[in-house]
C-alpha cells in the first residue's frame, strides 16, 4: 500500500493530471465542470468552515478536494487551450497580404536553420495602423537580412513579411509539430528576407536580460578558450546553448542514451548547488547549512542559472524542488522529498498545464521518482567492501534505478531503446561532472584571476574531448541502439506496470506483486500479439503528404507495397512512414518502382501497376498510358506527375492526388473531377490519407 | 476510516490544500481575465515605434526609425509603371515592374533558351506571369526586328538610362553629370545653388567620409538645404569604385574619430575595444561590440575593411 498519509500533496497532484489528460482527450461540456466545481467548492467550504470539531466530514471532504483539484486541473488546461485571447496576433493576420510586425525576440536565433527564433509580437501593423497584439510568432530571418545586423535576444525589432499559419503534420503516426508549437501559443509563422529595423535593446526585463547578457559573457569565454565539438558541448553543458552542436554528435548522445548530459537538468544544478554550498561554508564559517542569508544567495543563484540556461522544465523542476528543501531545512522544517515534488509538479502544471505532454517534463519526473524510489533497492542488491568499487556500483545502480520508469516511456516516445545504458550512466555522467566543474571554474576564473585560465582550459578541453570519445565510443559498440521499437498506449502502460511491479517485488517479495507482475507482462504480450493478429487481412492505402517525392504504401496484411520514391532511401522519408508501418505490423516491404511490371502477390503473379486482390482494384496511375483501364477500379491513386485524361473515365471512380500535383495541373484535376462528377482528395491541400475499405474519400 | 485511505485528509491538510486551491484560482482566473478582457486597441505607426523605442528615446531617433522602415519597405513593394518589351526587358526592369523574383527567374530563363514573343498570349504563358496580368496587360509593347532599336530604348528607359542614339533621342537640353566622388570646389559651384562654402564643406566632408557611396549622403553636408538637394539630385552620379575604405584594425584613435559616422567618442571606445578583445574580423564582430546601432552599422558598411 502506498502511505498517502505521507504526501499529501501527491493526491491533489494526481488529481491535477487526471483533469489535464480528461481535457485533453474527452469532449466534455465545459459547464459541466464549472458545475460541479462550484458545488465542490460550496460543500468544502461548509464542511470546513462552518461545522465546528463536533460534526465532520472527513471522508467526504477528502472527495470534495479530489474533485477540486481534478476541476483545476481541467480548467486550467482549458483556459490554456482556448486562451489565445481577443489580441492574439492571428486575429490581424490576412492571408496574402504583407503585414509589419514590432516585437521582442525571445530566444536565440539558430543560425543553422534561417536564424529562426520567437519573437514575442507587441504590435502588427498595416500601413498606417497598429494593432496591439500579444504571443509569440515563429521568425525566421533569411537572405541578406542578418548581414548587418544579428538577431539577440532582448531586441525590439519591427520586420515586415507576409504571415502564414504553421502547418498540421498530417502523416500518421509523426510528431506534430504544428501542436506543439501551439501547446506554446504559436500558431504562426513569419519568413523575412528583407531588412530587419532594430528598434531598443535589452527589452527581456531587468532579470531575465541579465541572465541572457551574462549567458552571452559566457559563451565568448568558451568561444575564446576552446573550439570545434569540445566548444559546442561545453556551450550545451554548461549554459544550456544547444544550437551549436552538430547534428551527428546529438545523434551519438540520442543513441547512447547521454541525451540527459546534455540538456541542463538537476544533475547539473545538483553539481552547481554541491559547490555553492560548499563555498558558503567556507565563507561564513558555519558547520551547518542552514543560514537563511547564504541559503537565500544560493537560492537566487540558482534561479538565476536556471533563466541563464534557458529556463525549461527540467532545470525549473530541479530549482523549484531545490528552494523547497533548502527552506525546509534552514527553518529545519520536517519535509518529505515525495511531497516536495509533487507540490512541484502541481505548481508547474497549473501555470503551464500542457507541460504535461512536454517529453523534458515527464523525464525530468519520473527519472527523480525512479531514482529516489529504486536506487536504494537496486544498490542494496549488492555491497562491495572497496571505496572504488562502491563509487562504481553508485553509479551504476542510479543508471539501472532510472530506467526502470525513464525506459518504457524512451521506446513510446522515440521508438528506440540504449541497451547500454548502464556504460552511458558511468563513464560519461561522471567525465560530464568534471567537465561541468572545470567549466565552471573556467568561466569564474575569467572574472577573478583570468591569468590561471590557459592552464584550466586544458583540462576542460581534455575532459570534454574524452567525454565525448567515451559516448561515441558507447554508440559503436554492438547493437548500441535498437531501433523500430513501436508500442501502443496499452502496450506502453502494460510493460511500464510490469516493469513497476517486478521492482517492487524485488523489494517486497510479495505474492500479489508477483501476480501482478506476470499478469500485466501477459496483458502487454497478448495486446501485442492480438493486434498482430487483427491485422492479419488489413487492406490500407495510404498516400503521404510529401511535397517532394512521391510517398504511397499498400498494406495487404503483413505485406506492403511501396510505390513512388519512397524507395529511395532518405532519412526524412524513413521518418514518415517508419511509424505508420509498425503500427499496421508490417513484416514484409516491397517496393514497386515505375519499370516493374511483374510482382507476386501471395500465389499469384500480376503484370499491372494496378492493385488487385479477391475484392479490391485499386488503379495505380504513374504514367498518361495508365487510364481507361478495361475494367472498373474501386478508386484511382495519381502517384504520377500526370495531367487528367482529355477523354472522360470509361469507369468513373474517385481519385486521390499526390502532394505532386498542385497549381494549374492540380486545378485541372478538380475541373476533371467536377465533370466526372466523382470524388477527388488532394494531398497538396488536406494532407495525407489513409483509406480502407470501402473506399469513401472525405470531402476535400 | 483509514489513515492510509486515499480520500482522507487531516484538517490541517485540507487548510492547506484550500488554501493553495484558492491561490491556484486565483492565478488562472487573473491570467484569464488578462486575455479575456483586453480590447483591441488601434494605434498610429509613428506611437507604436515611439511605444517600442521607449519614452527616452529621442524624437530625432523615432523619426529616423520610422523612415528607414518605410523606406525599407517602399524599396520592396513599390513598383514603377512603364512600357516593355518582353523580348528584351532585363531582369533589374522586371523587378521594377514588381514582377517576383522567382517569375523574373522563369521569364528569363525561358527567353535565354530562345523564346520569342509575338503576342500577349504568348506572354502569359511562362509560370507565373499570368497573375499580372492586369496589370502588365497595357504595357506589353513586342517590337518586330525593325524597331530593335526602339525596343532597346525603351528597355535602356526602363533602366533609367539615356537612349543611346542621339537621332531617336527624346530633345533635351545638354546638361552636365556631375561625379560627386571626383568634382572639385569649382564643379561644384557650376551647379544652381552651391555656393562656394558650400562646394567646400562638401569636399571636405567627402574626404573625411572617404568618398560617397549614395547621392544621398550629401543631404548630411551641413548647409546643404533638402529643396536644394531635390533640385540638383539628378545631376548628380556616384561610382561606388572610388570609395576608400578604412583599415580598421590598423587605424589609429584620431583616424578613426575622423570619420563622421564614427566621432570622437565611439573612436576612443571602439580603439580599446580592439585594444582588448582583439582584431575585428567580420562586421559581425562590430555589430556584436553593440557600440553603434542597425543604422549606424548599415552606413558604416561600406566604409570599413577588416584586413590585417
Amino acid at each position: 500500500m502506498i502511505p498517502w498519509r505521507l504526501f499529501p500533496y501527491l493526491r491533489p497532484c494526481l488529481a491535477i493530471i487526471a483533469g489535464i489528460l480528461v481535457r485533453e482527450f474527452v469532449t466534455t461540456e465545459i459547464w459541466i465542470v464549472v458545475f460541479c466545481l462550484t458545488l465542490a467548492s460550496a460543500l468544502a467550504v461548509t464542511n470546513d468552515f462552518f461545522y465546528t470539531s463536533s460534526v465532520r466530514y472527513p471522508f467526504y471532504a477528502g472527495y470534495i478536494i479530489l474533485v477540486l483539484f481534478f476541476g483545476l486541473g481541467f480548467l486550467s488546461h482549458h483556459l490554456h487551450t482556448i486562451g489565445l485571447g481577443s489580441t492574439h496576433y492571428g486575429h490581424y493576420v490576412v492571408e496574402g497580404k504583407e503585414v509589419r510586425v514590432i516585437g521582442v525576440i525571445k530566444e536565440y536565433p539558430n543560425q543553422r536553420k534561417n536564424y529562426r527564433t520567437i519573437l514575442d509580437v507587441e504590435f502588427v501593423c498595416y500601413d498606417s495602423n497598429c494593432y496591439k497584439a500579444r504571443n509569440p510568432i515563429q521568425l525566421s530571418i533569411g537572405g541578406n537580412a542578418v548581414k548587418g545586423y544579428l538577431p539577440s535576444p532582448g531586441d525590439r525589432i519591427c520586420v515586415w513579411g507576409i504571415i502564414n499559419k504553421i502547418a498540421k503534420n498530417t502523416n500518421p503516426g509523426t510528431f506534430d509539430f504544428a501542436q506543439y508549437l501551439r501547446r506554446q501559443k504559436i500558431t504562426h509563422q513569419l519568413y523575412t528576407s528583407n531588412d530587419v529595423v532594430l528598434l531598443a535593446t535589452y527589452q527581456l526585463g531587468f532579470f531575465r536580460q541579465s541572465s541572457m547578457n551574462l549567458r552571452n559573457r559566457g559563451l565568448k569565454i568558451f568561444e575564446k578558450y576552446l573550439k570545434g565539438d569540445p566548444l559546442s558541448i561545453a556551450k550545451a553543458m554548461v549554459l544550456g546553448y544547444r544550437q551549436d552542436v552538430q547534428d551527428e554528435l546529438y545523434q551519438s548522445f540520442s543513441a547512447s542514451g547521454s541525451m540527459h548530459i546534455l540538456a541542463v537538468s538537476g544533475m547539473h544544478l545538483a553539481v552547481i548547488a554541491e559547490i555553492l554550498l560548499k563555498v558558503m561554508d567556507k565563507l561564513t564559517f558555519r558547520r551547518r547549512r542552514t543560514g537563511m542569508i547564504p541559503s537565500l544567495f544560493i537560492i537566487a543563484l540558482l534561479w538565476f542559472f536556471s533563466f541563464m540556461t534557458g529556463a525549461e522544465s527540467a532545470i525549473i523542476r530541479s530549482v523549484l524542488m531545490f528552494t523547497l528543501i533548502l527552506y525546509g531545512k534552514t527553518l529545519q522544517h520536517h519535509h518529505s522529498t515525495y511531497n516536495i515534488m509533487a507540490f512541484c509538479a502541481a505548481i508547474m502544471l497549473i501555470y503551464y498545464p500542457s507541460q504535461l505532454f512536454n517529453a523534458g517534463f515527464l523525464f525530468s519526473f519520473l527519472a527523480l521518482l525512479s531514482l529516489m524510489y529504486f536506487q536504494p533497492l537496486v544498490q542494496s542488491w549488492w555491497q562491495p567492501s572497496d571505496l572504488f568499487s562502491n563509487w562504481i556500483w553508485q553509479y551504476i545502480s542510479a543508471s539501472i534505478a532510472a530506467q526502470v520508469l525513464v525506459g518504457p516511456l524512451t521506446v513510446f516516445l522515440f521508438n528506440q531503446f540504449p541497451l547500454y545504458f548502464v556504460l552511458s550512466g558511468f563513464i560519461p555522467v561522471w567525465l560530464s561532472a568534471l567537465s561541468l566543474k572545470l567549466g565552471l571554474l573556467l568561466l569564474a576564473a575569467e572574472f577573478i584571476l583570468p591569468e590561471t585560465n590557459g592552464l584550466i582550459s586544458i583540462g576542460f578541453e581534455f575532459m570534454l574531448t574524452y567525454f565525448i570519445r567515451s559516448v561515441q565510443w558507447v554508440e559503436s559498440l554492438p547493437m548500441a541502439c535498437i531501433d523500430d521499437l513501436f508500442l501502443s498506449v496499452p502496450e506502453f502502460v502494460f510493460f511500464s506496470l510490469a516493469t513497476v511491479s517486478l521492482m517492487v517485488f524485488v523489494k517486497f517479495r510479495s505474492k500479489r506483486l508477483m501476480i501482478a507482475m506476470v499478469s500485466f507482462f501477459v496483458l502487454g504480450l497478448v495486446w501485442r500479439i492480438g493486434s498482430g493478429w487483427s491485422h492479419n487481412g488489413q487492406f490500407v492505402l495510404t498516400v503521404y503528404d510529401h511535397k517532394k517525392v512521391v510517398l504511397a504504401d499498400v498494406f495487404m496484411g503483413h505485406n506492403c507495397f511501396s510505390y513512388g520514391d519512397s524507395t529511395v532511401a532518405s532519412s526524412y522519408a524513413d521518418y514518415i512512414y517508419s511509424a505508420h508501418r509498425s503500427k499496421h505490423y508490417i513484416e514484409e516491404i516491397r517496393y514497386v518502382r515505375d519499370t516493374t511490371k511483374t510482382w507476386v502477390l501471395g500465389n499469384r503473379e500480376v503484370q499491372s501497376k494496378r492493385i488487385i486482390n479477391e475484392k479490391f482494384n485499386i488503379a495505380i496511375v504513374i504514367e498518361q498510358k495508365d487510364f481507361f483501364p478495361d475494367y472498373s477500379p474501386a478508386i484511382y491513386l495519381i502517384l504520377g506527375k500526370v495531367w487528367p485524361p482529355k477523354k472522360p473515365m470509361a469507369h468513373p471512380s474517385c481519385i486521390v492526388l499526390n502532394a505532386l500535383i498542385k497549381g494549374k495541373m492540380l486545378e485541372q484535376w478538380k475541373s476533371f473531377a467536377a465533370k466526372q462528377d466523382v470524388g477527388l482528395y488532394s494531398v497538396y491541400e488536406c494532407g495525407s490519407i489513409v483509406l480502407t475499405p470501402p473506399f469513401k474519400i472525405p470531402n476535400s | 476510516m483509514k489513515n492510509s485511505s486515499i480520500i482522507y485528509f487531516t484538517r490541517a491538510e485540507r487548510k492547506s490544500l484550500f488554501v493553495f486551491f484558492l491561490m491556484a484560482s486565483l492565478f488562472i482566473t487573473m491570467m484569464y481575465a488578462m486575455y479575456r478582457f483586453e480590447k483591441t486597441k488601434v494605434v498610429p505607426f509613428e506611437k507604436a515605434v515611439t511605444q517600442s523605442m521607449g519614452a527616452q528615446a529621442a524624437e530625432h531617433h523615432i523619426r529616423s526609425k520610422i523612415r528607414i522602415i518605410e523606406r525599407k519597405q517602399k524599396s520592396i513593394v513599390t513598383t514603377q509603371v512603364f512600357q516593355f518589351d518582353p523580348n528584351s526587358i532585363s531582369e533589374d526592369s522586371l523587378k521594377m515592374l514588381g514582377i517576383d523574383a522567382k517569375t523574373s527567374r522563369i521569364f528569363l530563363k525561358y527567353r535565354s533558351k530562345g523564346a520569342k514573343f509575338k503576342s500577349k498570349e504568348q506572354f502569359y504563358k511562362v509560370y507565373g506571369m499570368q497573375k499580372y496580368q492586369s496589370r502588365l496587360d497595357s504595357l506589353l509593347v513586342f517590337s518586330s526586328g525593325e524597331s530593335k532599336k526602339e525596343a532597346a530604348d525603351v528597355r535602356a528607359f526602363a533602366d533609367n538610362k539615356m537612349p543611346e542614339n542621339k537621332e531617336t533621342a527624346i530633345p533635351t537640353v545638354k546638361i552636365r553629370i556631375i561625379q560627386i566622388n571626383e568634382a572639385d570646389s569649382f564643379e561644384w559651384q557650376l551647379i544652381k545653388g552651391i555656393g562656394e562654402k558650400l562646394a567646400g564643406r562638401i569636399v571636405r566632408y567627402r574626404e573625411r567620409l572617404g568618398g560617397f557611396v549614395a547621392i544621398e549622403q550629401l543631404e548630411e553636408v551641413y548647409g546643404l538645404r533638402p529643396e536644394t538637394f531635390l533640385a540638383i539630385s539628378h545631376l548628380l552620379s556616384v561610382d561606388k569604385g572610388q570609395v576608400t575604405k578604412l583599415r580598421i584594425n590598423e587605424s589609429t584613435e584620431s583616424q578613426l574619430s575622423g570619420h563622421p559616422y564614427i566621432g570622437k567618442k565611439k573612436a576612443m571606445i571602439l580603439s580599446r575595444y580592439i585594444k582588448n578583445r582583439g582584431q575585428l574580423h567580420a562586421l559581425t564582430d562590430l555589430v556584436a561590440s553593440k557600440l553603434f546601432d542597425e543604422e549606424e552599422i548599415r552606413k558604416l558598411e561600406p566604409y570599413l575593411d577588416f584586413s590585417k
